[in-house]
């Protein structure tokens, strides 16, 4: 067998055997035992004796893989003794994958986990959702890094005069992208309530266990070692759109430069048409173009020249050492990432350093710190709406007849932007001079110390600090036409100063004492304090002084665009029982006491409690064979209660607050005189927490000597007194309220299926599967409550919504009226679907499934990896798949375009919206002609129901792909290598969405840079993903 | 043994860390940013400013579509729906809380004045609401968490309620105040001056009365015939107009509604051929004041045309002009506009002197009991108009009306108003010119119209549904009070229009 580790006992010094299982070893004198290690098979040792060969095969160890996991509050535990689901992700499978993004480099390893990147940008956020949404708000599982909370917050530019969630930024990151990847030595995934019970309230949507090889410790070996990881990536736009180039721009097939969209006549009906800048406004900008023609013709390259190769060059390096007492490690880290999109980018730096030592009293103690610094630059980016104008909003739909690339994009003189449509900005402008830039620094780190009074009863205290610091410019360039009513077209800055901090203290007292031979008794007692505050402060300055420069100092009036501080603190006791007798039947009880700052004094306090157990069935019943090596039935129930957030149990008067829309707005103070308004929010003196409580049912089996391997569990969790922002009547005086309303419900299934189909002795073949399905249901909101709206930023009554009997986050909007057997009813004038007067469910984004394939193919030193994406079902709705179909600008578009057409349905009365009948009283079939651009633009694009922009979700992906080599110790035993391994990786090399309209490009599995808790499953501006491919190197000296 | 003392050390550190838990520690749960208190000098700026955006910026382009002044696409085929009101109905019961805490403080501290100016400024936005909405939640409004199922109140008692409240209101202002109104710049309308606070109390109710005049017209005749009794208690002339002002700011964004929507987010918002057309036939010397045509010439769109293209026609289409929103008059220089074009800081004119001339022709006219001379009060109405066009336009750079010009049209006018044949003849007259009158106040035409018929408005092309006799309750209302009514149909008219 190559790579296994024979290690002189006692000591750092050994090697590893080569391709053929062959390993040579210079012992000292006095050294008395060998000992073979390889992951998946037993440890073993063999006395040296007199021997100068030793060769011995080693056993398959069915019931070591994922033997130990690190569980709640990082102890790590056997993983037959867990009655719980847990997951362990091995920090290996997600480095050197061309995924700089952590978050995003999990996607498909472990069941249960949902993540969706939010769009394409360098640095841009993803969601992490497990077992669904249960609430509203923050809905992702807490993150744990080596002991210490982290804070993962995604931060979007706020609902405020300026901006907002549809018309703001949308690259903003997250702040679980501040991690390096390539430091991550393992992640657990606790998925379910009673495994969360232990780390409290914040664990209510389960928790993400991670610990850094700085954080790792342990007794080293005695020397050091150097490790070097790099990456060389390069990265294009994932997939382009399949455009027509038979006919440019205009309607009706007639010529119109100022036209959006693309209905005009065929290429070969017309020679040359005007200049777009050789009218009578760009006389005084390009008067050498005044009356020039251009041929008529299509440009097909007009949005892929738009798009760049990026790269992203990756380095790590670190120091680990130790002796018998103690280890430090260090490391340093830089991510350069160029993005496929001109003007985006992401550039990280790491700093890492821990150690830990044990004295000969016995006292062990730590520390570990990390400092990150990162830019981001990106293009604007978001919803498209209302003069927001990100580059993507009408990128993918420009006319075929223009060319892009062959136009100025500024004016020669001042710079300024210059389009053919005035109310937009030129893509290509847009990108280069309307910048969002986030600078983020951040610290972490925590000490530690351990005391084993005895050898059954030990104290250990950790003390961790998190506090990051992020600046955000979002720089309108002077004459940019992106939120006409806030910059006027003088252009301006936002500047969004964030700032927070968080400690946590834990202290646990664990006592473990077999009580008798059969029986082992652990005991853990703990407390836990945890701090978190924030302060944010968003300053809007407009009318720039000078072009270019993102300083609020060059701007001519700056206001005061909201902030505010926060501080909560939570308090806590909890208790952790377990019993395990003859290693074969566990239980365990866990129970946790709460007080928070944030509720009512006499709701503070709040208790919740879990139980699990499991059994392994195959020791009680001796089954042992090479059909099933392995069995447990695991069962547990769980309680989580969680608090609210800051500030609202009584209202509060609000200074000089905006109000108004997106047309016209108002802000204070007015003619310098100030104004108090009470606040929006009324508060809720009687505040309780909400409860999520779960029953969880799991078995683990491995057959076939460990050729099979199964991890099953089913889950029920409901959630109660769900702590909500919910409507309520102006006429209160107040439009809103936090208040305890309503019930959420997600069942469902996650499968994990390890398969090895071949396995010799230098090949093998490992199939690994992830399966997840969540259903979730709103029970139901406050009383008498029928809806309650997602994220608050949207038009009309467009948006995500919790409805009671329906799926978390449907989506609702206008839609076609039909006939009672579903027919559309078309307008009998027009020959156009008649569009309903009231919102109706359009959308579920809910998947049925996500499932992923990992296929792992090794062959002595070289590792062959890929991994397939299966995600099933969910809706998706997509404004730019919709537009570029509207605009004509799709291939299957100019298919037949001369041929009118009839919308099937049939023929009603538009005021009335009842079908028309015939002299037989049965409904008239629609038999209008229209015209294809009708057709496809008002019957089923942008303007007719957003209905008819509703899609599936389906998509299958080859996500990532990987082959590797690792040099055999052979070669590397005459050079200072240690062990050296170098490759290439894939990532979004290919993906197909079937129900997509054809040749749109669009992948529904892209956050569409609408990302917000439980808003998902729609994009108004789509910024495509990125497929890479990379070059890896790895050694260690 | 030593191993005893550890341990128990150990539980005595244990529970000191969770003794923390003891209130002290917890007790952080303040907003340190936003206060929990404040003074009616606080808060009287943004009622009145708020207030003042309400009537002027949504409801404004819904209401002067309707009267075809303005054409804008969302409005003007009818059939509106809760999701059209929703913003503006909430901004209105927002503002009405606010005037609601003045009236509790200041009747806590004595500030009598404050009470008694947001009494008469409280009954305002019930009348508007009730003119709009008919039946509204009165009696169990602004109550916060102790009433969020308000019953609807009939809109006849709201209205009687208005009464009542700017009687107390002018009663109030005659007390001694403890704080001195408008002393730290809070009274952006009057500048603290209860006289004018008195009178325009007083012109309010003279426009309920006749407002109420079909349902009640012994009510309205006995009301009306008691303020003219008292004409210096009312609004008597333009220099005390209730006008809240806006201003000249783009940061913080102070500037008009019409303003924004025509220089700066120039979408949307097109005239209406009628109103073009009205001004035009009537040889009106104000037009250059009310409608500036950036092309050179008139181009607006007739209502609920939905066959015509709307285009891009944001630099040629012709817009408000500087009487109305604060931006130019139209001197033919046929610019294409923008937010450096003008100073956008026309006030919303509520409640005005040549409302109150108009109100009493009409009243004298259609009042058996009331007496007077109609025709007169006609004249000294419109030329109370041309004068406060004078007025601001001038002070804003526009050359000013002559007295010829103003001469000729009255002469005009007053010849139509006699060659009428029947009073629904003259009271036509008056009220085309009450409509000229008050181009920016769309809710009051919307008022004028449902309650007399004129102008006459011309037939939309095509609608999706019937002229709308009040709005829809806001959406969000009706969703989460559960003692809302349902939806009522566009058609149920408000209790004072008996038409």
């Amino acid at each position: 067998m190559p790579g296994v580790s024979v290690i002189i006992k006692g000591t750092s010094s050994g090697t590893i055997t080569d391709i053929d299982g062959n390993y040579r070893l210079n012992a000292p004198e006095n050294a008395a035992t060998i000992v073979f290690s390889y992951v998946g098979f037993r440890t073993a040792e063999v006395e040296i004796g007199s021997q100068t060969v030793i060769n011995l095969s080693m056993d398959v160890d069915e019931q070591v893989l994922n033997e130990v996991v690190v569980t709640a509050v990082g102890i790590e535990k056997n993983k037959r003794s867990v009655g719980y689901a847990i997951e362990n992700v091995d920090g290996e499978v997600l480095q050197q994958r061309s995924e700089p993004d952590l978050v995003r480099s999990l996607q498909g390893k472990t069941p249960g986990v949902e993540i969706i990147g939010n769009n394409g940008a360098p640095g841009s956020s993803s969601s992490i959702t497990i077992r669904g949404y249960s609430s509203t708000g923050a809905n992702q599982p807490l993150i744990v890094v080596d002991g210490v909370p982290f804070n993962n917050d995604g931060l979007l530019d706020p609902v405020s005069a300026s901006a907002n969630a549809l018309t703001g930024n949308a690259s903003y990151s997250n702040r679980l992208g501040d991690i390096n990847p390539n430091d991550i030595e393992n992640i657990s995934v606790l998925r379910g309530a009673s495994a969360s019970v232990l780390y409290g309230s914040r664990a209510a949507n389960g928790v993400i266990l991670i610990t850094t090889k700085s954080g790792k410790g342990g007794k080293g070996r005695k020397g050091m070692s150097i490790s070097y990881s790099g990456s060389y990536t390069v990265e294009q736009v994932q997939k382009l759109p399949d455009f027509q180039n038979e006919y440019g721009q205009g309607g009706d097939f007639v010529y119109d430069g100022g036209f959006y969209s693309t209905w005009g006549p065929k290429f070969s009906d017309l020679d040359s048409v005007p200049h777009h800048y050789s009218g009578a406004a760009f006389a005084d900008i390009f008067p050498e173009l005044q009356g020039k023609k251009v041929p008529y013709q299509a440009y097909p390259d007009n949005v892929a020249d738009f798009y760049r190769t990026g790269s992203i060059i990756d380095n790590s390096i670190s120091l680990t050492g130790g002796n018998e007492n103690g280890s430090f490690f260090a490391s340093y880290s830089r991510t350069d990432h160029t993005g496929f999109i001109p003007g985006t980018s992401f550039d990280r730096n790491n700093f890492g350093a821990g150690g830990q030592y044990e004295l000969d009293n016995g006292l062990k103690f730590g520390a570990n710190l990390n400092y990150m610094s990162s830019q981001q630059q990106s293009v604007q980016a978001g919803g498209g709406a209302a003069g927001a104008s990100p580059v993507h909003s009408q990128l993918w739909y420009i006319p075929r007849s223009i060319d892009l690339q062959g136009y100025p994009y500024q004016d020669p003189v001042t710079g300024d932007n210059v389009w053919y449509r005035t109310e937009l900005d030129n893509p290509i402008w847009n990108a280069e001079k309307n910048k969002y830039r986030s600078q983020v620094d951040r610290v972490w780190g925590n000490i530690f110390a351990e005391y084993n009074f005895t050898d059954w009863i030990k104290a250990a205290y950790k003390f961790g600090y998190n506090n990051y610091n992020e600046g955000r410019r979002d720089f309108i360039e002077y004459s940019s036409n992106i939120r006409p009513s806030t910059y006027n077209k003088q252009g301006g800055l936002l500047y969004d100063e964030i700032v927070n901090k968080e400690f946590n203290s834990n202290f646990l007292l664990t006592i473990n004492r077999n009580i008798s031979n059969d029986l082992n008794l652990n005991v853990m007692v703990g407390q836990e304090t945890n701090q978190r505050q924030s302060d944010r402060r968003r300053t809007l300055g407009t009318t720039l002084i000078t072009r270019g420069i993102d300083e609020m100092g060059n701007t001519t009036n700056q206001i005061y665009d909201g902030g505010g501080r926060s501080k909560r603190r939570l308090v806590s006791l909890f208790a952790d029982v377990a019993l395990a007798y003859k290693d074969m039947l566990f239980f365990n009880y866990q129970a946790r006491n709460d007080w928070s700052s944030t509720l009512p004094k006499e709701n503070r306090s709040f208790f919740y409690q879990g139980v699990n157990a499991s059994w392994v069935f195959t020791e009680s019943f001796d089954i042992n064979n090479n059909i099933l090596s392995y069995g447990k039935i695991r069962v547990g129930y769980g309680k989580v209660g969680k608090d609210a957030s800051p500030y609202n149990l009584t209202s509060v008067y609000v200074a000089n607050q905006a109000v108004g829309n997106n047309t016209s707005s108002l802000q204070g103070p007015y003619n310098g005189i100030s104004g108090l308004v009470n606040g929006a929010g009324e508060g809720d003196p009687n505040l309780t927490p909400e409860f999520t409580t779960e029953i969880e049912l799991g078995t683990e089996l491995q057959f076939l000597q460990g050729r099979i391997g199964l991890d099953f569990t089913v889950y029920d969790r409901n959630t109660t007194d769900i702590i909500l922002l919910i409507t309520r009547p102006a006429s209160s005086g107040f439009v809103q309220q936090v208040t305890n309303a309503g019930e959420i419900d997600n069942k469902g299934v996650e499968i994990g299926l390890n398969l090895v189909p071949v396995q010799t002795t230098h090949f093998k073949w490992d199939l690994y599967t992830t399966f997840t399905k969540n259903n979730s249901n709103v029970v139901r909101l406050a009383e008498g409550q029928t809806q309650f709206a997602l994220g608050s930023a949207f038009t009309g009554d467009f948006g995500s919504y919790m409805i009671p009997g329906k799926p978390f986050g449907v989506i609702q909007g206008s839609a076609y009226e039909r006939t009672e057997t579903g027919e559309m009813m078309i307008n009998s004038t027009t020959g156009i679907p008649i569009e309903t007067q009231e919102s109706q469910v359009i959308a579920d984004p809910n998947r049925d499934f996500n499932m992923a394939v990992i296929n792992t193919l090794s062959y002595k030193g070289l590792s062959f990896n890929f991994m397939i994406d299966f995600l099933k079902g969910g809706q998706y709705y997509s404004a730019t798949a919709a537009n570029m179909m509207s605009r004509g600008v799709l291939g299957f578009t100019a298919v037949d375009r001369e041929t009118p057409r009839v919308i099937p349905g049939v023929i009603a009365d538009p005021t009335t919206r009842q079908p028309l009948k015939d002299e037989n009283g049965n409904n008239i079939p629609n038999d209008i002609q229209i015209t294809t651009g009708d057709y496809y633009w008002r019957g089923f694009g942008s303007a007719g129901p957003q209905e008819g922009s509703v899609y599936g979700a389906t998509v299958i992906k080859l996500r990532e792909i990987s082959l590797m080599y690792n040099l055999p110790s052979s070669w590397l035993s005459k050079t200072p290598f240690g062990s050296a391994s170098l490759g290439f990786s894939g990532r979004n090399l290919w993906f197909h969405a079937p129900d997509m309209p054809k040749g749109s490009a669009i992948d529904p599995d892209n956050g569409g840079g609408q990302l917000l808790d439980g808003v998902r499953g729609f994009d108004f501006a789509y910024m495509p993903n990125a497929k890479r491919f990379s070059f890896n190197l790895r050694f260690t000296l | 043994m030593k191993k005893n003392i550890i341990y128990k050390f150990l539980v005595a550190i244990m529970l000191l860390f969770s003794l923390g838990a003891c209130e002290d520690y917890l007790d952080i749960n303040v907003d340190p940013d936003n206060p929990t208190t404040a003074t009616p000098f606080q808060l009287l700026p943004a009622v009145q400013m708020n207030m003042a955006f309400t009537t002027q910026d949504a409801l404004n382009r819904m209401t002067s579509t309707f009267v075809q002044r303005l054409n804008n696409f969302r409005f003007e085929f009818f059939a509106l729906n809760g999701g059209d009101t929703n913003n503006d109905w909430n901004r209105m019961y927002r503002t009405l809380l606010n005037a609601e805490d003045i009236i509790t403080i200041g009747t806590e501290q004595e500030q009598w004045h404050y009470v008694g100016v947001a009494k008469i400024l409280k009954a305002y936005m019930y009348s508007v609401m009730v003119d709009l909405f008919n039946d509204v939640p009165y009696t169990e409004a602004s109550l916060g968490a102790t009433n969020f199922s308000a019953k609807f109140d009939d809109g006849a008692m709201v209205y009687d309620e208005a009464f009542a409240l700017l009687d107390e209101g002018i009663a109030d202002l005659q007390k001694e105040s403890k704080a001195v109104l408008g002393a730290t710049g809070d009274d952006l309308t009057y500048g603290g001056d209860l006289e004018k606070w008195e009178k325009m109390a007083n012109t309010l109710k003279l426009k309920l009365l006749n407002q109420i005049r079909l349902a009640d017209p012994q009510r309205a005749t006995e009301g009306i015939n008691a303020l003219l009794a008292n004409p210096d208690k009312l609004i008597g002339g333009n220099n005390e107009n209730f006008s809240i002002p806006f201003f000249n700011s783009s940061a913080p964004l102070n500037w008009h509604p019409y303003y924004q929507t025509f220089h700066s987010s120039k979408g949307e918002n097109d005239l209406c051929t009628f109103y073009d057309q009205l001004l035009t036939t009537n040889n009106d010397p104000r037009y250059p004041y009310l409608i500036y045509q950036q092309s050179g010439a008139f181009e607006g769109r007739d209502p609920a045309d939905a066959l015509t293209n709307r285009g891009n026609d944001d630099d040629t289409k012709s817009i408000f002009a500087i009487y109305i929103n604060g931006g130019l008059y139209d001197d033919g220089g046929a610019k294409a506009v923008d937010a450096t074009d003008g100073t956008g800081d026309a006030p919303a004119r509520l409640v005005t002197y040549f409302m109150r001339k108009f109100i009493e022709a009409e009243a004298v006219l259609t009042l058996p009991g009331v007496s007077g001379d109609a025709k007169a009060l006609l004249e000294e109405a419109i030329r109370a108009s041309f004068s406060d066009v004078n007025v601001f336009s001038v002070s804003r750079g526009a050359p000013e009306i002559s007295s010829e010009d103003i001469d000729t049209y009255v002469a005009a006018r007053l010849d139509a108003y006699d060659n009428a044949t029947t009073d629904a003849e003259r009271l036509e007259v008056i009220m085309v010119d009450k409509y000229v009158a008050l181009s920016g106040n769309g809710i009051e035409s919307y008022n004028d119209y449902r309650r007399t018929g004129f102008p006459v408005l011309s037939t939309p092309i095509q609608p999706d549904g019937p002229w709308p006799l009040r709005l829809p309750y806001a959406s969000d209302e009706i969703e989460s009070n559960p003692n809302a009514p349902t939806q009522p149909l566009e058609t149920e008219p408000v209790f004072w229009d008996m038409n």
